[in-house]
């Protein structure tokens, strides 16, 4: 790992994120493996991912999600007029949901979404598990640098959603609860690819 | 409409009221020092968060200082990206804009994420009024929603209520008949989950507050930890930010330094968990976000605190950590300043917004002058100094009880000189010896305290007594 990459995950760790290590290209299978079988809960079998073209190419997700009892859907495959609807139905009733990331940053465990029309934020939001899958060199040292590559790019996304750690609440008691609105479950697969 | 909320109970009642509250003296301690400690820990470990405040700070004074220009730049770039810019001077004015948006989008239901300003202005009430259906979603505000209390706190509003109240709570009101409610607190945040959830995907509105508006690009940035706001920012189809005027930053530079200090001084975290930063409506292509966005600019006093000697206390962040270190807060909670903004920013801010006539006595009577405000608060506001400075403006107001003002110009005449200081300590003696220890300056004082005896020789007497015999 990089040395952005071990910072990034000790601090994603903190915050109550999980990090799962891909070593080689060939180790992914085993990774998402490892993941998925943590995250897929039969009764929401739903997985919705959004493959916004950055995706390391030619995994079976079929077959992953099906190993562990869950269906696997491509939102860039469904089409139709009636798109945004179903896409919003299918994240709202799905266990997983799995996003690529605009970039990450070590020294705050942040990763950021941006709304386009490949990416989606519902899908870091409304399933009780999210899967982010981040390379190793979309890892900055600071958040600042994100945020400068954020107003770089020219062209503002209308929405940027920087996700440091799960959803918490320490509003009864003072008790820190884990996954109030957004998902209590995060994970990211760091590798190259 | 006031400017500013007043609880209607004067403050005795509200300081008796919050001291024989078990509930809220023992969840206050907890939160308060939980918080403190975590914010200390946060930037003794994060060198660049504490360089990155220093530069905060004069960037922020900066921002207020040449707040117009800002303002209007930011309204440019908003409108350019296609959203709406309303300047709102009053509570009036921001509930009709929102009403007026809400009728021609035939919105039913409202969701809100936590916003002090919202509070401020009643907006609850102005849009229930009319009919709407509004909803928080911060689990703290969705509490104290259903009890139909004030917020205690800045960052945990539902501080003075325990699980048990809470289990209760949540059976009496949007439980459904015969669904159960555990008191465990991780079940009774899953209950508040599932209903909100149904709100989020119903609503047909979406109403934010902002931790800051950044002039160059139009953006506002909200922060949460519960990732309500994202769900208010991206779900329903019109999406109305409400921000008050002095959150105005002026680009991305001051953005960058300023971003991280209302969670490292709040709650003792690098970020919060979810930070949402809006520029726009929803793009063509994009399928997210809301087809409408509405960004209110609320006055509501603020400029008549600018250019004046209470300036910088527009540059405050909301972050809380002033609050956190307040004995007084400690001990009385939120309810006990009777303003929507309690602690220390809210015995300056509650005054200057509201007026000297609703909360002139915060200053005076909430402040135990200790500092140590000043010490933890990130933008280096000198709210002790601006709280003897409004205490200041009472006194020339002639705002404290006729009594009180004797009893004091009496007490400042006697002990100006010694002879008149000697002669108040035999009148005391004489006092005690008839025992009225019960009236005037010192009466509220014995309620709480035991007053200790005043000794029957002073040491002047004494040593003037010692020295007479060794020379005799
Ligand atoms: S006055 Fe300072 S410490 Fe208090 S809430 Fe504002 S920024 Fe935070």
């Amino acid at each position: 790992m990089t040395d952005n990459s071990s910072a990034f995950s000790t601090q994603w760790q903190s915050l109550g994120g999980q990090v799962y290590p891909v070593a080689t290209p060939n180790d992914w299978l085993t990774s998402l493996r490892a993941v998925l079988s943590t995250m897929i809960d039969p009764t929401s079998p739903a997985v919705v991912g959004f493959d916004n073209g950055q995706w390391p190419p030619g995994l079976p997700w079929d077959a992953i999600c099906e190993e562990f009892g869950g269906v696997f859907y491509d939102m860039n495959n469904l089409y139709g007029e009636s798109h945004t609807k179903a896409v919003r139905e299918l994240v709202t009733q799905a266990g997983v949901g799995i996003t690529g990331a605009a970039w990450a940053a070590a020294d705050t465990g942040t990763v950021a979404l941006y709304a386009t029309a490949r990416t989606s934020l519902s899908a870091s939001l409304l399933p009780p598990s999210h899967l982010i899958l981040l390379k190793q060199s979309q890892i900055y040292e600071t958040v600042t640098q994100g945020l400068k590559a954020v107003h770089a790019s020219g062209s503002l996304p209308h929405l940027v959603k920087l996700i440091s750690g799960p959803s918490m609440t320490a509003d009864i008691e003072g008790q820190l609860v884990i996954g109030v609105h957004g998902p209590g479950h995060v994970a990211c697969l760091i590798g190259d690819w | 409409m006031e400017h500013l909320p007043q609880d209607p109970r004067p403050w005795p009642v509200r300081r008796d009221t919050a001291l024989q509250d078990t509930v809220l003296q023992t969840t206050l301690t907890h939160v308060t020092h939980r918080l403190n400690n975590a914010r200390i820990a946060a930037y003794r470990h994060y060198p660049s968060g504490e360089a990155a405040r220093i530069r905060a700070i004069a960037r922020k004074r900066e921002a207020i200082q040449d707040w117009s220009v800002l303002l209007d730049r930011a309204e440019e770039e908003i409108t350019a990206h296609g959203g709406h810019v309303k300047r709102a001077a009053t509570p009036e004015a921001v509930g009709a804009y929102v009403l007026e948006i809400a009728r021609q989008h035939s919105v039913k239901r409202v969701i809100k994420s936590k916003s002090m300003v919202t509070e401020e202005v009643q907006l609850n009430a102005q849009l229930e009024a009319a009919g709407l259906d509004v909803r928080e979603t911060d689990l703290g505000e969705y509490i104290i929603q259903l009890a139909h209390e004030k917020p205690s706190h800045i960052l945990a509003p539902a501080a003075h209520k325990n699980r048990q109240q809470i289990q209760r709570l949540f059976v009496d009101t949007v439980a459904d008949a015969g669904e159960e409610v555990s008191e465990d607190i991780q079940e009774l945040t899953r209950f508040a989950r599932n209903k909100l959830r149904q709100d989020f995907l119903s609503a047909d509105m979406g109403i934010t507050g902002g931790n800051f508006l950044v002039a160059e690009t139009g953006t506002v940035v909200v922060i949460t930890n519960e990732g309500n706001a994202d769900m208010v920012t991206t779900m329903p189809r019109v999406l109305v930010s409400i921000i008050g005027i002095e959150k105005i930053v002026q680009d991305w530079d001051a953005l960058e330094d300023i971003i991280q200090q209302p969670a490292l001084s709040g709650v003792g975290q690098r970020l919060s968990s979810y930070t949402t930063i809006i520029s726009g409506p929803r793009a063509r292509e994009s399928w997210e976000g809301p087809d409408e966005w509405h960004v209110v600019l609320l006055d509501n006093g603020r400029r008549k605190i600018h250019g004046g000697p209470y300036q910088d206390v527009l540059s405050c962040i909301r972050c809380g950590a002033c609050l956190n270190v307040c004995p007084v807060f400690q001990q009385v909670g939120g309810h006990g300043y009777g303003s929507v903004y309690s602690g220390p920013i809210g015995t300056v801010l509650s005054p200057l917004l509201g007026g000297m006539d609703a909360f002139g006595e915060l200053p005076s009577h909430l402040c135990t002058m200790c500092y140590a405000c000043q010490e933890a608060c990130p933008m280096d506001i000198p709210l002790p100094h601006e709280i003897i400075s409004l205490r200041e403006t009472a006194v020339s107001e002639r705002r404290e009880p006729a009594a009180v003002r004797t009893q004091y110009r009496l007490w400042g005449q006697a002990w100006s000189t010694a002879t008149g200081y000697r002669r108040s300590v035999t009148a005391a003696r004489l006092a005690q010896r008839l025992a009225i220890r019960r009236v005037g300056l010192a009466a509220g004082w014995l309620h709480t305290r035991t007053m200790p005896f005043v000794s029957s020789v002073t040491f002047l007497e004494d040593w003037a007594k010692k020295h007479r015999r060794g020379s005799s």
